[in-house]
């Protein structure tokens, strides 16, 4: 059962653009649902979408390259939990990649838009902005009520 | 993560995954991953049990291995993901284009058949 504020709350976290920070992102994650008493299954599905938008942020926003920092917005109230991520990159909606066909056959299968798909099928909602030069993803998912109402 | 291979009865090669797929652990496997589906082995069983997280770029690995090993004419079926993996593998239809089984048995049935 969710030990929640009736108020949100709000968390933030940052890393750097490199896939060795990726793992920190799920670390966090983890701690906070920990915290808050929040599913595990729910926890899973964040986890993986933050690391599919973060992935595609560190590989397709910055073709200068460069150190830049990625921001981490943990929203949470009674039912719902936001994720925002935002990078100073160029301007990169990650839920713009191709749609992800399902292959007729393993021979022609491939991963282009999978990871897009899994956030756009994991999550309530998806959206994304530009918004004053950065990019602003947001993840939406309801939590869900427990047996005892 | 960590990978390991033994050999069954029948030529069957049985893989063991462990760790979180993600984009580092698949990166830690990748090599070791693909010279285990290499020929001469035809009928390979992946061991999903101790996985406790898959993303894109996990699917991706059972993808390229799965090919490679049909290619030659080889079969190659997953072996007891845990839930959450199992619930990614759906979502994504990977389990249309790759064999799921719940136990070792019924996978060594369909990787000699």
């Amino acid at each position: 059962m969710p030990n929640l504020e009736p108020v949100a709350n709000a968390w933030l976290f940052t890393i750097n653009n490199q896939v060795s920070e990726i793992r920190r992102v799920g670390e966090w994650l983890d701690a906070k649902f920990r915290q808050l008493g929040l599913p595990a299954d729910l926890l899973f599905k964040l986890d993986l979408c933050a690391e599919e938008a973060v992935t595609n942020i560190i590989s397709y926003a910055y073709p200068e390259n460069g150190v830049h920092e990625i921001t981490l917005r943990l929203l949470v109230s009674n039912l719902v939990v936001n994720l925002e991520i935002e990078d100073d990159g160029v301007a990169f909606n990650p839920l713009d990649a191709p749609q992800h066909v399902q292959p007729a056959s393993l021979e022609e299968a491939n991963i282009g838009g999978l990871g897009v798909a899994l956030m756009r099928r994991l999550m309530d909602e998806c959206t994304y902005a530009r918004q004053g030069g950065r990019n602003v993803l947001k993840m939406v998912a309801i939590v869900p009520l427990s047996g005892n109402l | 993560m960590d990978i390991n291979e033994e050999q069954l009865n029948g030529g069957v090669s049985k893989i063991n995954l462990s760790g979180r797929m993600d984009i580092v652990g698949v990166g830690q496997i990748e090599t070791k991953f693909a010279g285990m589906t290499a020929a001469p082995r035809m009928a390979i069983v992946v061991d999903m049990s101790d996985v406790p997280y898959m993303s894109s770029i996990g699917i991706r690995a059972l993808l390229m291995n799965s090919k490679a090993v049909s290619r030659r004419g080889g079969k190659f079926v997953l072996l007891s993901p845990q839930p959450d993996v199992k619930m990614v593998l759906e979502t994504s239809g990977i389990d249309q284009l790759i064999n799921i089984c719940g136990a070792l048995d019924e996978a060594i049935l369909k990787v000699t058949s």
